[in-house]
């Protein structure tokens, strides 16, 4: 059995762009991350395997083995955990007895298990509190505990560690850790990706690929300037730049933010590498290429671009990109 | 303002006095406007749920509709509800007219529009998330929709609040359905209605200031059992 087993499923986001899932399948008690920038579809693609949103078409689409159906998909067992979760009226132990309420469990076993979830989540003293007032890390929390304590079958998590501080992302990870649940999780952090997934897939504009995104690299910062592990220096962004010591790094570089010209330019853009096209490839109307400039970086031109600049393989050009391209991970 | 005075006076003194005619008018207000508004709230909360929560075609014309239906004029409704219920008309048979369940009808016709488009804006912003958060948490659709009820309490309250406002308030339905009949029908507000037309300005200005401090009451019994609940 497969807990989903998707094959060209389609749903149109926004203008931008459509999800696209050509192939994706989660097998029972495998963990699945999904990095990707902002606006990649990683909320709509959690949506969709939720059943909050309607796919405009698929080949297959099958949840625990049973077909789509519109409306119709059974959601028990399956926990979901939005970005910016909503926390009802009431304090944080009510808050984390509603679903135990709605499956209607005895007060008695509620009040222990709220007690228990309590302590899982570190919130035991707040527990009297009302739930909006908490801080954002403490909503995460109570969130993800909300979800825990109705025992799913599957984690479907949107965001769970973004904008927390160390000691709610410390919580997080340890619960995620300590229960094994199949999970699929989207994320910005690669690192934390790697620590609670077994696979990590990429996604970019709604299409799901095996590989991490590209032009990611890391390497070593020393002050504003990040020297990568191929000795390529790269100038980071001024709000990195300023902060103090050296510390290992992994940068995220969007290849259309990268400028392919036949020589270095003149221009405001700190980094600028020479290298040699190694690869080139059209996809979804667009040329992608792969220049070798010590470390592999693609770039995505238009095609009437790729035939103005005549790029072909082997030619040498010049990768030009702002330090405030650069997104540090 | 000694006429202010004079009927402040003449109010204090009929709650005094227990004053027969007075208590009647009240007791029927209240029996009819709770009665209507209870009626008018069964339909017009999950109308105001289904508009806010589901898309559907037409529902930007069901909300022009209703915002249009909040103007409806109280004689006009009365008048509506009296072609189908007078003697000859389909309804005759049952015999409503100038009866406090015709009143009832007139009235639940007049607030289930304001009662619906104040739950529909009450619930618009936050109803599909809090909706979807608990259906996504194990609640049946029923204990969804409540709980999207539940989370905004004090801006349904309103929503009823003003509904009973305007049917205790108003004068049309009651004067067109209930005929003003003593003992019966009258409400003090058509009562007030026969004080004036008399020339009784006095009498019929203390009969406004005990059904003010009537509704007052109430506002304040409601709301300091909301904040009970509020508080466990």
């Amino acid at each position: 059995m497969k807990l989903y087993d998707l094959e060209n499923v389609r749903l149109q986001c926004s203008d931008r762009f459509t999800l696209a899932i050509d192939a994706f399948t989660l097998a029972p008690g495998e963990r699945v991350a999904i990095v990707g920038r902002n606006g990649s579809g990683k909320t709509t693609l959690l949506r969709l395997l939720a059943f909050l949103e309607t796919p405009s078409a698929w080949d297959r689409f099958t949840y625990r083995d049973r077909p789509y159906a519109p409306g119709r998909m059974n959601r028990n067992g399956l926990g979901f955990l939005r970005q910016q979760p909503y926390l009802f009226r009431g304090n944080v132990a009510q808050n984390l007895a509603y679903p135990l309420k709605f499956k209607g469990v005895s007060r008695r076993e509620i009040a222990s298990r709220v007690e228990a979830m309590l302590a899982m989540i570190d919130l035991a003293p707040l527990a009297d509190d009302a739930a909006r007032r908490l801080s954002g890390g403490e909503q995460k929390r109570l969130a993800l505990g909300r979800v825990l304590i109705g025992e799913p079958q599957l984690l479907l998590l949107d965001e769970p560690i973004a904008h927390l501080d160390g000691h709610s992302r410390a919580v997080i990870e340890r619960l995620l850790h300590g229960n094994g649940i199949p999970l699929l999780v989207t994320t910005h952090d690669l690192h934390f990706a790697h620590r609670v997934a077994d696979r990590v897939l990429n996604l970019t504009a709604g299409r799901i690929s095996p590989s991490l995104p590209e032009n990611v690299l890391s390497g070593r910062r020393t002050g504003g300037v990040l020297t990568t592990g191929a000795g390529l220096e790269i100038h980071l962004p001024p709000e990195t730049a300023m902060q103090n010591g050296n510390e290992n790094l992994m940068v995220m570089l969007d290849p259309r933010s990268l400028v392919i010209s036949p020589e270095p330019l003149t221009s405001s853009m700190r980094n600028c590498f020479r290298g040699r096209v190694c690869s080139i490839r059209e996809q979804g109307g667009n040329v992608w290429l792969e220049i070798d400039c010590g470390e592999r970086l693609t770039a995505i031109v238009s095609r009437a671009s790729y035939e103005e600049l005549a790029l072909n393989l082997n030619r040498e050009v010049a990768v030009s990109f702002k330090a405030n391209a650069v997104e540090v991970l | 303002m000694e006429f202010l005075f004079e009927s402040l006076w003449s109010a204090i003194l009929m709650i005094l006095h227990l004053d027969r005619d007075l208590f009647e008018a009240l007791g029927t207000t209240l029996r009819v406007s709770l009665t209507s508004t209870g009626i008018a709230s069964l339909i017009a909360l999950p109308l105001g749920f289904v508009i806010a929560r589901y898309d559907f075609p037409g529902k930007r014309g069901v909300q022009s509709l209703l915002r249009t239906a909040l103007a409806l004029p109280t004689v006009v409704v009365g008048l509506f509800v009296y072609a189908f219920i007078a003697r000859n008309a389909p309804l005759g048979d049952m015999r409503l007219l100038f009866t406090p369940a015709a009143m009832v009808i007139g009235q639940v016709l007049l607030i289930v529009p304001l009662i619906t488009a104040l739950t529909h804006a009450a619930l618009q912003e936050n109803v599909k998330l809090v909706h979807e958060e608990a259906t996504l948490l194990g609640a049946s659709p029923v204990a969804a929709s409540w709980k999207v009820l539940s989370e905004s309490r004090h801006a349904v309250v309103t929503a009823l609040m003003t509904g009973f406002g305007r049917v205790v308030s108003e004068v049309g339905v009651a004067l067109v359905l209930g005929g003003n009949i003593r003992g019966l029908t009258r409400t003090v507000t058509t009562a007030i209605t026969l004080e004036t037309s008399q020339g009784h300005f006095s009498s019929a200005f203390a009969l406004g200031i005990v059904l003010l401090a009537l509704v007052l009451m109430i506002n304040i019994l409601i709301q300091t059992l909301g904040g009970r609940r509020e508080a466990v």
